[in-house]
C-alpha cells in the first residue's frame, strides 16, 4: 500500500479538494482491519461515514404498505377533496340563507313599527264651531275637577278643630 | 406509466431520504414520517415527474424542506434530545463495537453541532457521496458556497478529532 498517496489524499481531503473517486479511495483504505498508527487519528471519521451510509429505514414494511396505499388510494383522496369543497359551498349557502332571513325579518319589523302613525287632521271645517266645541270640552273637564273641591273645604274644618285642641292643652299646662 | 417511474426512480431513494431527514430532525419516527410525506408529494405531482431530470435531487430537496419545516414548527419540541444514531458496525467484534460506538457517537455530535448548511453538506458529500453539482441542486446554493462550507465543516471536524485524540477521550 502506498502510504505516501494516502497521506497526500488525506491532506487534500481536509482542504476540501478531493474528487469523489479519491474520497472513495480513502474510505476503502480506512475501512480495513489494520490501519497504520499515523492514520489512526482520522480512521474513526471514515468508519463513521461508511457506517452511516448503512443506516436504513427501521420499518420498511410500514412504508411499503403506506406507499401502496398512496398509489392506490390516490383516487379516494381526490374524492375526499371534492367532498371538502362541497362542504364549503354548503357553508357559504347557509350563511347567505341566514343573512337573507335576517334582512327579511328586520325589514318587516320596521314596517310594522312605522304603521301606527298619528294622523293629524282637522275634524271641523269652521274654526268658530271648533272653538265652541273646545270650550265646551274644557268646561266639562274643569267642572269635573271642581266637583271634589267641597270635600276639601270640609277637611279644612278638621285643621280648625286640631288648633282648638292644641290651645286647650297648652292652657291646662 | 407513472407507477413504474415512481417505483424505479423514486422509491429506491428511501434510505437516502431517511438518513438526510434523520440528520436534520434527529428522530427516527419523525424521519420516517418525512419520507412518507415526500413520497406522497411526489406522487401527487406525478404529472410533473418528467420535468425533473434528477428525481433524486428533487426528492432530497423536498426532504430538506419538509425536515426544516418540521424542526421549525411549534409542535416540534426543540428541547428534546436528539436520538443517538444507531450504527450497524457489522463485522466487528462486540468489544470493538462498543469501543467504536463511543467514538462514532462523538463524531455524530460533532456533525450535529455544525452550522446548518455545513451539516447538510457533510451528510450529502461525505456520507452519501453526491457531486458538488447535485448538492448545489438539492440545497439550492451555488457551487462556491458548497465548496467553502465543505472546507469549513471538514476543518472543524478535523480539529475536534485531533482534540479528542490528544485528550484520550
Amino acid at each position: 500500500m502506498d502510504f505516501k498517496r494516502i497521506r497526500y489524499l488525506l491532506e487534500k481531503f481536509w482542504e476540501g479538494e478531493t474528487s469523489l473517486a479519491e474520497e472513495k479511495e480513502l474510505k476503502r483504505f480506512f475501512n480495513r482491519k489494520y490501519v497504520p498508527e499515523e492514520f489512526r487519528e482520522y480512521q474513526a471519521y471514515f468508519i463513521f461515514l461508511n457506517e452511516s451510509k448503512k443506516i436504513t429505514l427501521s420499518n420498511e414494511e410500514k412504508l411499503e404498505t403506506k406507499i401502496e396505499g398512496i398509489t392506490d388510494v390516490s383516487k379516494k383522496l381526490k374524492v375526499y377533496r371534492r367532498k371538502r369543497t362541497i362542504f364549503n359551498y354548503t357553508k357559504v349557502a347557509a350563511t347567505f340563507l341566514i343573512l337573507l332571513v335576517a334582512t327579511i325579518i328586520y325589514q318587516t319589523e320596521i314596517k310594522v313599527k312605522k304603521t301606527p302613525q298619528v294622523v293629524r287632521e282637522d275634524t271641523y271645517k269652521d274654526p268658530e264651531v271648533a272653538l265652541a266645541e273646545a270650550k265646551k270640552a274644557l268646561l266639562l273637564v274643569s267642572a269635573q275637577l271642581n266637583s271634589g273641591s267641597k270635600y276639601v273645604v270640609e277637611i279644612s274644618h278638621l285643621s280648625a278643630a286640631d288648633k282648638y285642641f292644641k290651645n286647650t292643652k297648652q292652657e291646662k299646662k | 406509466m407513472f407507477l413504474e417511474d415512481f417505483k424505479n426512480r423514486v422509491l429506491p431513494t428511501k434510505n437516502k431520504l431517511y438518513r438526510f431527514a434523520f440528520r436534520i430532525v434527529g428522530d427516527t419516527d419523525e424521519a420516517e414520517d418525512i419520507v412518507q410525506e415526500v413520497f406522497l408529494k411526489v406522487w401527487n405531482n406525478r404529472s410533473e415527474m418528467h420535468l425533473y431530470r434528477n428525481m433524486e435531487a428533487w426528492c432530497m430537496r423536498l426532504t430538506k424542506n419538509l425536515s426544516l419545516d418540521k424542526v421549525k414548527s411549534k409542535s416540534f419540541k426543540t428541547s428534546r434530545e436528539k436520538q443517538e444514531v444507531d450504527l450497524p458496525l457489522n463485522g466487528y467484534s462486540p468489544h470493538q463495537q462498543t469501543e467504536w460506538n463511543d467514538v462514532l457517537q462523538k463524531i455524530d455530535v460533532f456533525i450535529n453541532e455544525l452550522p446548518e448548511k455545513q451539516k447538510h453538506i457533510i451528510q450529502l458529500r461525505d456520507v452519501e457521496g453526491y457531486s458538488y453539482k447535485e448538492i448545489a441542486d438539492i440545497l439550492e446554493l451555488d457551487l462556491n458556497q458548497i465548496k467553502v462550507n465543505l472546507f469549513r465543516a471538514r476543518k472543524t471536524i478535523k480539529d475536534k478529532l485531533q482534540k479528542t485524540e490528544s485528550y484520550g477521550l
